[in-house]
């Protein structure tokens, strides 16, 4: 029990550092905000550059998904856009799915975690000195409940940090490009596309980098063309 | 558009020998340290001396606007050359590129000035863009081509072009004909004398016109600078723009190539082409004055020579706008506009909203008005506006708003008012935009109109504006700082605590004799660690420890009192049917550790080890037996 404690203390103790230079990189990155981000999407936008608007309301909801303002401006001005039909149109339910999981924000799953983790606890507590003269069914279905949501909001959390820190996403900041294709021996350009529409880079070819559009295609753009989130 | 920078690789003979070492000075360092020494030092010398290779110096960039090309396109090679103090360039001529024809050149340059980490830092950068036309198609390469710069010579990287047929019907804008007819003077046998000074007869100038015009106060002024000719005018750079007081400017068309045009001018003949369009968006009333340009042109006679030119005309007379009959809702536009509008739906329920569109198209002064906004309390709750321009530098094309009407009651609702007033410039006269009267049914409301917000994705609602933020704070992700894993750490611990504990409360709860046990197992392994220890030391601490690890264990384990003496401790064990073999060996034990406690320090030492073997025998035999006395 001593030494679990002890490994546990020493894996804290060698965390910090690690927490600490993740911090101090992020802090050297930019002003790192999501507000600030926000301002900077609304002035491009009102200045007419769609490209930079929606790379920088991408960069806010990056940071925080759910910032209410950074979704709707970039809503808006993705249905404004000339490429607007390539976005897939979701269901009632996918579209309410993916706000919930929009609303849940890193920091605000991380808490959630952790309320839930100690609830847990609790739970397992109650479970274990309950009296057991009396029938256990509800500590053990109130710690199954907790330790599956408090597994899935871990979970959660880890796959929405990872994506924050692997963000795939593109903007393209060209006025007009052609999307061409993979064939080098093609060269007929498979569509064009304007200022403003979000990619998703699948791999860097030298100058080029591969692209799938929100349709679904595929194709390669101009790296030069593309800003990364 | 554009450009698709590709990185030329600068290579410089001369900088390359700057990196060999010094076989001299070698040699005399060699007769005083050891060649391993003189290794690494010389490696860090290298590169030290590198230093300023690898962070700056002159950087040759070549770029394409588009590496696959149409038939009716064209293709800009844009050579960039930038260092950190003023460039010494022998103008580079433009390389010949099989499939296509060299059509055109022109030449920039400019300097900045930043400073970073307290340091000032200039740039000095030249651009030269080439334009070609592709002549058939199929694949071909931009050939590398050297660059002379600072006398030293760079060499660009080759570029891979594909040439496709059209993808459309349109026939873009070609360069015509030279000014000034015969032979081809664009072919790729371009001799290198371009600067030749020698004059001519004929007659080129730049014009600005109209050279005298007349405009409302705000109305955007288009003034056109015209290269005139009558001589063969292979290209022009433009220099320099001079400005004045007055006004504000934008860009409206820059050609890239020279499309001439033939013109009749003052009584002669001229080929005339358009070098800038400018927007010139006048603040005060009076007389103004468009901008001057300044460029050379390089003319082709026998020879190249250039030609110094500055842009005359262009006058602006300002008038100032009516002050009387200013209807409500001008906010400054000046233009000549056509105004129209639409709604999405004319019937709606409750909780539902429509979209407005305001369509103004034409050329006017856009930056100058702000957004109309609907009169209030007239049934619906209308959003500001979302502003979408398709707008050609800003005064030429459309702009549309979109606002979000949402009606508060139910019944036949007249949309409010929308003011918007201009000064019609053509006209000279004040216009206001009136909306016909249009009836707008609005049901009662049912549970999915108020969903419907969420089903009609595609109504258009209000641009938020920005936040009022007096910092910005660092974001920082909770799961990537410490302080978040130290609840979880203790949370995880505490879990880990009570499991140990219900355990032991249940194994008490359950068999306490096993519990009991396993606690007097606890205790003796404390107590046997430490006469162990003392036992290997040769300690005479070894029997005092030996005895109480003994006596604490059978009292625990057979829950013997303390404060019983070894004899009354000795018969309770008997009555709990101990083996009698096991009572002896521990009498036996407890003997030595009597005798012992007599004995002189230097004696006491002697059985040690064996003591420790019988200790560790006889508590073997009594864990073998279970507490009732019966052996497992």
């Amino acid at each position: 029990m001593k030494r679990l404690a002890f490994l546990l203390f020493m894996l804290l103790v060698l965390w910090l550092p690690v927490a600490a230079q993740v911090d101090s990189l992020a802090a050297d990155a930019d002003v790192h905000n999501a507000d600030y981000y926000y301002n900077k999407a609304v002035d491009y936008f009102a200045s007419g550059n769609h490209g930079y608007a929606n790379l920088y309301y991408l960069k806010a909801l990056r940071l925080n998904t759910a910032h209410k303002y950074a979704r709707a401006n970039l809503d808006l001005a993705i249905r404004m856009s000339p490429d607007s039909k390539l976005y897939p149109e979701r269901l009632f339910l996918v579209r309410v799915l993916f706000q919930g999981l929009d609303f849940l924000s890193v920091n605000r799953l991380a808490m959630l975690s952790l309320v839930l983790l100690l609830l847990t606890a609790l739970s397992l507590a109650w479970l274990l000195f309950y009296d057991p003269d009396k029938e256990r069914a509800l500590p053990i279905l109130s710690l199954a409940l907790l330790g599956i949501l408090c597994l899935s909001s871990f979970s959660l959390l880890g796959v929405k940090s990872y994506r924050q820190r692997h963000n795939q996403l593109a903007v393209l900041i060209a006025g007009n490009e052609q999307l061409l294709p993979l064939s080098d021996t093609a060269t007929k350009p498979l569509a064009e596309i304007h200022a403003g529409l979000i990619v998703t880079i699948m791999e860097t070819k030298g100058e080029y980098v591969i692209v799938r559009l929100p349709n679904g295609q595929v194709g390669k753009l101009p790296a030069k063309a593309i800003a990364k989130v | 558009m554009d450009k698709l920078l590709a990185h030329a690789y600068n290579e410089s003979t001369a900088n390359a020998k700057k990196g060999k070492p010094n076989s001299a000075s070698d040699s005399g360092i060699r007769d005083k340290f050891p060649l391993s020494f003189l290794f690494p030092l010389f490696l860090f010398v290298s590169l030290f001396m590198l230093l300023p290779l690898m962070l700056g110096g002159v950087k040759v960039d070549v770029s394409v606007n588009k590496y696959v090309v149409s038939i009716n396109d064209q293709l800009t090679l844009t050579l960039r050359i930038s260092d950190s103090s003023r460039l010494n360039i022998s103008e580079p001529p433009a390389p010949a590129v099989n499939l296509f024809s060299f059509r055109n050149m022109t030449s920039s340059s400019s300097s900045s000035v930043s400073i970073q980490g307290g340091k000032m830092v200039s740039v000095y950068s030249h651009n030269y863009s080439y334009i070609y036309f592709p002549q058939k198609e199929g694949q071909t390469s931009i050939p590398s081509f050297t660059v002379r710069v600072n006398n030293q010579d760079y060499k660009t990287r080759p570029i891979d072009i594909s040439i496709i047929a059209s993808t459309t019907n349109s026939t873009q804008p070609r360069q015509s004909s030279p000014a000034f007819p015969g032979r081809d003077p664009f072919g790729f046998t371009i001799p290198n004398d371009w600067n030749g000074d020698s004059s001519t007869s004929g007659n080129t100038m730049l014009i600005a016109l109209p050279e005298n015009q007349y405009v409302y106060q705000g109305f955007p002024a288009v003034v056109s600078y015209y290269l005139y000719t009558d001589e063969m005018v292979r290209s022009f750079n433009l220099e320099d723009e001079k400005d004045y007081e007055g006004y504000g400017k934008s860009t409206f068309e820059q050609p890239t190539m020279l499309n001439y045009e033939e013109v009749r001018y003052q009584g002669r003949n001229y080929k005339r082409a358009l070098i800038k369009r400018l927007a010139i968006i006048p603040n005060k009333d009076g007389n103004l004055q468009a901008p001057q340009m300044q460029g050379i042109a390089r003319l082709y006679n026998f020879g190249y020579l250039n030609k110094d030119l500055k842009s005359s005309g262009g006058a602006i007379v300002v008038r100032p706008l009516p002050r009387e009959k200013q209807p409500a809702g001008f906010s400054g536009a000046v233009g000549n506009f056509k105004v129209s509008h639409s709604v999405s739906k004319t019937e709606l329920a409750l909780g539902e909203a429509l979209t407005f569109t305001l369509k103004i198209q034409g050329r006017g002064n856009y930056n100058r008005f702000s957004a109309p906004v609907f009169i209030a309390g007239k049934g619906f709750q209308a959003s500001s506006a979302v502003v979408m321009d398709n707008l050609n530098a800003g005064i030429d094309g459309t702009r549309t708003y979109y606002y979000t009407l949402i009606p508060q009651t139910k019944g036949e609702l007249r949309l409010p008012e929308l003011p918007f007033a201009w000064f019609d410039h053509d006209q000279g006269e004040f216009r206001s935009f009136v909306m016909p009267e249009q009836v707008i049914q609005v049901k009662a409301a049912n549970v999915l109109s108020y969903l419907n917000r969420i089903w009609e994705p595609q109504s258009p609602r209000t641009m938020h504006p920005r936040l009022k933020r007096d910092k910005y704070p660092v974001y920082k992700a909770y799961p990537s700082q410490a302080w978040y894993w130290v609840p979880v750490l203790l949370i995880v611990i505490f879990c880990l605590l009570i499991s140990v504990l219900s355990y032991n409360v249940k194994l008490k709860r359950k068999s306490p004799e096993l519990y009991a046990q396993r606690q007097a197992g606890r205790i003796l392994q404390r107590y046997m660690k430490h006469a162990t220890v003392a036992a290997e030391n040769l300690s005479t601490e070894f029997y005092p420890l030996a005895e109480k690890a003994l006596f604490d264990y059978l009292a625990t384990k057979y829950k013997l009192a303390n404060h019983l003496s070894t004899e009354e401790k000795i018969s309770n064990l008997r009555e709990k049917s101990i083996p009698l073999e096991l009572i002896a060996e521990m009498q036996s034990f407890l003997q030595s550790c009597q005798q012992a406690r007599f004995m002189p320090e230097a004696d006491r030492a002697i059985n040690l080890r064996e003591d420790l073997e019988l200790l560790q025998r006889i508590i073997a035999g009594f864990s073998r037996i279970k507490n009732n006395g019966v052996k497992r």
